[in-house]
């Protein structure tokens, strides 16, 4: 029965993770660094809950009962939460139109996950506790119970995932949580007390599943309607959906339909902006003489299609979208203008990731039109990168052109907005020996193989508009004259002089780091300073961070003793989110965005570390040195990362000459990692025998987590963009060096009594 | 006595105080202009109190006004943009907009940073939320602005972008300067400026563009952080001094489309300045802080515009909708087309003289000479 609930403890915690981030997506419209922060808020609610149920269990009995009431607390909490974070923005005076910046970002995500997730870390302590006064001989009660919730988390991602999710709102989901838990708590109370019906017992019936059943029978529905007409106060909700991928959501204002994606607008209809929409199109595809296959990535529907198709010389559009919800969507929604793009037979949608149909097609385009706006976080940045470039390239016809934006200005350019088109410029001329740029308010960029783009003049273009009947409601040639004056290109190379922006790379994607510091600049621009403070840093300066991070914790240790261990698992914590991050990342980049393919990665590297920890756990008394296995796990991590940079550095031979092979590669280096960082934890609690159970499954596992934050936030958001992959990965290799150091120069004395 | 509280404290404030020393000293060449309409309030503190615009500041030494623009240094007030523009361009003259101002001439448009009011639409955030001392600035004196715009053959120089009236000494130098060489002075304002400064503009001021950003106290307060009242005097003001008016209203869904108050702004206009004050109803999109609204749906642009025109006033227009038959002019008398735009390119002109050529009737403006 104990592990029932372990189970459902650790399924608990991914299910109320997964929907809370989603939920918190749409709040804040998130890019990476929201996204950072609001799983960092998650993971240091966890650690702290841990930390203080380890402190605050060593001198109390655990049993059913007080873990009862801890569940019960983190039942109750979890719908609540949802709720509460839905209705964020009118609780706290926030008009919903508003954006809010970073620092919003991190007191909401605090404040809102701080509950349920103390909740969790607290519920982690007391059941090893409570595991270890059931089987006191199990010598590693700890890796046990990390096992079981492991398994427990594998479980619950997959369900919650792909059956959950489709089908039922967070508040169906939510209270089908309290009544799992209920139903647990009960039946471990029964064995508990055998069977007599004590006043906990019944009150715990009740609370737990006669109440859960008649909220989800009466009440889930209203709940979730109420949340979503407050998130939506003051406008026409005529649709709300979550799909896969994303939020979906409609707002009818008069004759008018906008389709938002995480809470922002993507596409308006019946009339689009008019001004964006055509000049992304006839800018491109009028300086073309006869384009025929066409290729829109990311969007295109709402507008800039039905543009295309007013050329007669186009036969095939090819439309990639990668969430078919959305198409969807826009049909249930119809208007003239989106029934004249989706019916027509020209166009074909695709329904899979933008970099993936791009990689595999054999087509050969006219034109390729990029419609993602910016490379606002890691998965639309792909799109702007040198390597996504050289892949467009392959795929168009001789003198074909590509066609992407960027945000820009006509009045003046920031550094950060400089820093943007700058380094997506820089990639862009790498791969394109021609490009032609029209600065804008949104800049538009065209890049060709053929030297005719370098012809291109406001007179060209409108004779081929001409030529070609194409009737717009801007295009003028008045209107030409003044969008492609030189002196306009003139002003808008003369700002990007000087700017030391890096390209945007694959594995270096900094893009995203700049449009991140460019949206701060918009709505938390006290923080400018940090992020200008970033783009200092270098491999050489983070090393020697690393090297002064490593005397910091040595003086520590001359003082406190023992830290040795809970840095060696905070590191490993660490380590362990970046090689995760790095791998997921590397396969989007080679297969692209898909969302079932994403979640088998995830349940790879859990079940890598529910492997490693059951192993440990079972066999740890036949060990004479626990110590010396656990420097040895150090060291295999070490090389293991050193191992991950030489895959990377031949992936793309591997691509080309064993694409399958590499596939099965990337699960199997996710599960390998995995297993480092379960053997490390069960490893760690065994050996740190200094203090009670309690208190020491509270310091590490609040030390491993604590690791997991600070990797994934560095990694996201700083390493990643501005060192790259490969420095990145022999920065936590260096880490790890200085970790293992700490171990040996401190000793056994340091660790176990 | 020091006693360790103490010598602490200094330690840790000494770095702090060391920074803001060394952003207050006035760059090379800039930042030296005294600004007008303040008063010193004297020692021992050194403040002065601002009376520029209608938020009145009182900075203390060291500080920015509101406006970020604003310096007071030992207890002078400094106007940090005088001829430090951030932004320089040359801009067809409709951008602004002004339909009624020289159709198809080119502006010569400058801005310095900075702005007094904070609304969370702002197109021009980058230069309009933060100070002159935060932007990369052009050093532009008055004369240099005048003859720049002469040798780009503008009809106009048109203070815009950000807010001028926080570059004001700059704006009104410049204004005093091309008033001599026969160079229209256009002036795009959010309208938030006392009496006093405004009275003087207008005796060097050609033609005005204030956004009228809605017609209730409850939008200026939410959105912006300023007030109606005072805007609506600095309309009736300009329109008293002869400057030649236009009107911007940017209409946000759920915020100020209200048919009813935008009815009470037309009846308002209609009332304080006449039928010939053209107003423009801009159709909205998601901007800066905003992002997370629909666009303004055409139908309420086109509603805004019949409402104005129902209620009787001559001009009224749509902006950032290509293509609808509101960007054109037509005779009030004979209702015939007689400038037809497309975005900001002027296909037709039949205003010939400041009279319509069908019929004679007279169009308001400040037309080509």
């Amino acid at each position: 029965m104990l592990v029932v609930v372990l189970l459902v403890l650790g399924l608990g915690g991914i299910v109320a993770q997964t929907l809370l981030l989603r939920e918190m997506l749409i709040l804040f419209s998130g890019n990476e660094l929201s996204l950072c922060l609001v799983i960092s808020a998650w993971v240091v609610s966890e650690a702290l809950g841990a930390f203080i149920a380890g402190v605050w269990a060593e001198r109390r009995i655990v049993d059913a009962k007080l873990y009862t009431w801890a569940t019960l607390l983190f039942s109750a909490a979890f719908p609540v939460t949802i709720y509460a974070t839905r209705v964020f923005k009118p609780l706290v005076g926030i008009p919903a139109e508003i954006a809010v910046g970073i620092t919003t970002v991190l007191y909401a995500s605090f404040s809102l996950l701080l509950p349920t997730g103390f909740l969790h870390g607290f519920l982690f302590s007391l059941a090893c506790a409570l595991y270890a006064r059931k089987e006191p001989k199990a010598h590693s009660p700890a890796g046990k119970v990390y096992f079981y919730e492991t398994l427990g988390t594998i479980a619950g991602g997959i369900v919650v995932s792909y059956l959950c999710i489709p089908h039922l709102h967070a508040f169906q989901i939510g209270f089908g949580l309290c009544l799992l838990n209920g139903i647990c708590c009960i039946l471990l109370l029964a064995r508990s007390h055998a069977g007599k019906a004590t006043p906990t017992y019944v009150l715990t019936v009740a609370l737990f599943v006669i109440l859960p059943a008649l909220a989800l029978i009466r009440g889930a529905d209203a709940l979730h309607t109420v949340s979503v007409e407050k998130v939506f106060a003051g406008r026409n909700l005529v649709y709300y959906e979550n799909s896969f991928y994303q939020n979906i959501a409609v707002i009818k204002t008069e004759d008018q339909y906008t389709f938002f994606t995480n809470g922002l607008p993507a596409v308006t209809t019946p009339v689009p902006d008019i001004v964006s929409v055509e000049e992304f199109v006839h800018f491109s595809l009028a300086v073309l003489p006869y384009p025929e296959k066409i290729l829109f990535l990311g969007g295109g529907a709402g507008g800039a299609i039905h543009e295309a198709l007013k050329y007669p010389s186009v036969k095939q559009i090819d439309y990639v979208e990668l969430d078919p919800a959305m198409l969807e969507a826009i049909r249930r929604f119809q208007t003239p203008l989106t029934q004249s793009e989706l019916t027509d037979s020209r166009v074909h949608p695709h329904y899979l990731d933008g970099r993936q149909f791009i990689r595999a097609t054999d087509s050969r385009y006219d034109a390729v039109l990029l419609s993602v706006a910016s490379p606002s976080n890691l998965q639309q940045n792909r799109f702007f990168t040198q390597e996504s470039f050289a892949l467009v390239r392959r795929i168009l016809m001789n003198g074909g052109i590509f066609v992407l934006t960027l945000p820009g200005s006509l009045a003046y350019y920031s550094p950060e907005l400089k820093a943007i088109n700058e380094s997506v410029l820089r990639s862009l001329r790498a791969v394109f020996p021609y490009q032609h740029v029209v600065p804008g308010d949104t800049n538009i960029f065209l890049a060709s193989s053929s030297a005719e783009l370098s012809k291109v003049t406001p007179e060209m273009i409108h004779e081929r508009l001409k030529a070609a009947h194409v009737t717009t409601n801007l295009i003028t040639y008045a209107h030409l004259v003044d969008r492609f004056q030189q002196r306009k290109r003139d002003w808008f190379f003369s700002t990007l002089d000087n700017v030391a922006a890096l390209s945007n790379l694959d594995f270096r994607p900094s893009g995203v780091f700049y449009e991140i510091a460019y949206e701060n600049l918009m709505l938390a621009p006290s923080l400018k300073p940090l992020f200008v403070w970033a783009q200092k840093v270098t491999f050489p300066k983070a090393v020697s961070f690393v090297f002064l991070l490593f005397f910091v914790i040595l003086l520590l240790g001359k003082r406190w003793g023992r830290v040795s261990l809970p840095f060696a698992i905070a590191t490993t914590g660490l380590a362990g989110m970046a090689i995760e991050l790095t791998l997921i990342f590397g396969f989007q980049v080679v297969y692209g965005y898909v969302f079932y393919e994403i979640a088998l990665l995830i349940t790879a590297f859990m079940a890598g570390i529910a492997a490693g920890s059951i192993f440990v756990a079972g066999r740890l008394r036949e060990w004479r040195s626990a110590y010396s296995l656990f420097l040895s796990t150090e060291v295999s991590l070490i090389l293991f990362t050193l191992v991950l940079t030489a895959v990377f550095s031949l992936l793309d031979s591997l691509v080309l000459s064993r694409p399958l092979t590499l596939h099965f590669l990337f699960l199997l280096l996710l599960f390998a990692s995995g297993i480092f960082i379960g053997m490390e934890f069960p490893l760690a609690t065994g050996l740190y025998q200094s203090a009670s159970l309690e208190r020491r499954v509270g310091i590490l596992y609040a030390a491993d987590l604590t690791g997991g934050c600070v990797g994934g936030l560095l990694t996201g958001f700083l390493l990643f963009p501005l060192l790259g992959l490969f420095s990145t990965l022999l920065l936590v290799a260096f880490l790890k060096t200085c970790s293992l150091t700490f171990l040996l120069l401190q000793g056994k004395r340091g660790i176990i009594i | 006595m020091i006693n360790r509280r103490h010598f602490l404290k200094t330690i840790c404030l000494a770095p702090l105080a060391l920074k803001l020393e060394a952003k207050d000293l006035p760059q090379q060449g800039g930042f030296t202009k005294e600004a007008r309409f303040y008063r010193k309030l004297g020692a021992p503190k050194n403040g002065v109190s601002c009376s520029l615009c209608p938020r009145e500041c009182t900075i203390p030494d060291g500080e920015l006004g509101f406006c970020r623009a604003r310096k007071n240094s030992k207890g002078t007030l400094f106007a940090l943009g005088y001829a430090l523009p951030c932004a320089v361009h040359i801009d067809p003259i409709e951008k602004k907009p002004f339909y009624h101002v020289r159709p198809m001439s080119s502006s010569f448009s400058i801005a310095s940073a900075g702005c007094n009011l904070r609304c969370k639409f702002c197109q021009n955030w980058q230069i309009s939320q933060v100070s002159p001392l935060d932007t990369a600035n052009e050093q532009l004196p008055p004369q240099a602005v005048v003859e720049a715009a002469l040798n780009s053959r503008c009809e106009s120089i048109a203070h815009t972008y950000t807010e001028p009236t926080n570059f004001y000494e700059y704006m009104l130098d410049v204004a005093m300067l091309a008033k001599k060489k026969g160079i229209l002075t256009a002036y795009h304002s959010n309208g938030f400026i006392n009496q006093e400064p405004l009275k003087q503009l207008c005796n060097y001021l050609d033609a005005a563009d204030i956004d009228l950003k809605g017609f209730s106290q409850a939008f200026y307060s939410k959105l912006c952080e300023a007030d109606l009242k005072p805007v609506l005097e600095t309309i009736k003001t300009l329109k008293e001094r002869g400057v030649w008016l236009e009107i911007t209203n940017l209409i946000i869904p759920g915020q100020n489309d209200d048919p009813v108050m935008i009815a009470e702004m037309c009846t308002w206009i209609k009332t304080n300045l006449g039928p010939d004050v053209p107003v423009h109803f801009s159709r909205f999109f998601p901007m800066y802080k905003m992002t997370n609204i629909a666009p303004t749906p055409v139908s309420t642009i086109e509603r805004a515009r019949d409402i104005a025109l129902k209620t009787g006033l001559h001009y009224a227009y749509t902006g950032n909708v290509p293509g609808s038959p509101g960007e054109s002019t037509y005779c009030p008398g004979c209702k015939k087309l007689i400038i037809k735009r497309v975005g900001y390119s002027v296909l037709s002109n039949e205003v010939k003289n400041g009279k319509c050529r069908f019929c004679g009737a007279g169009i308001k403006g400040l037309w080509s000479t």
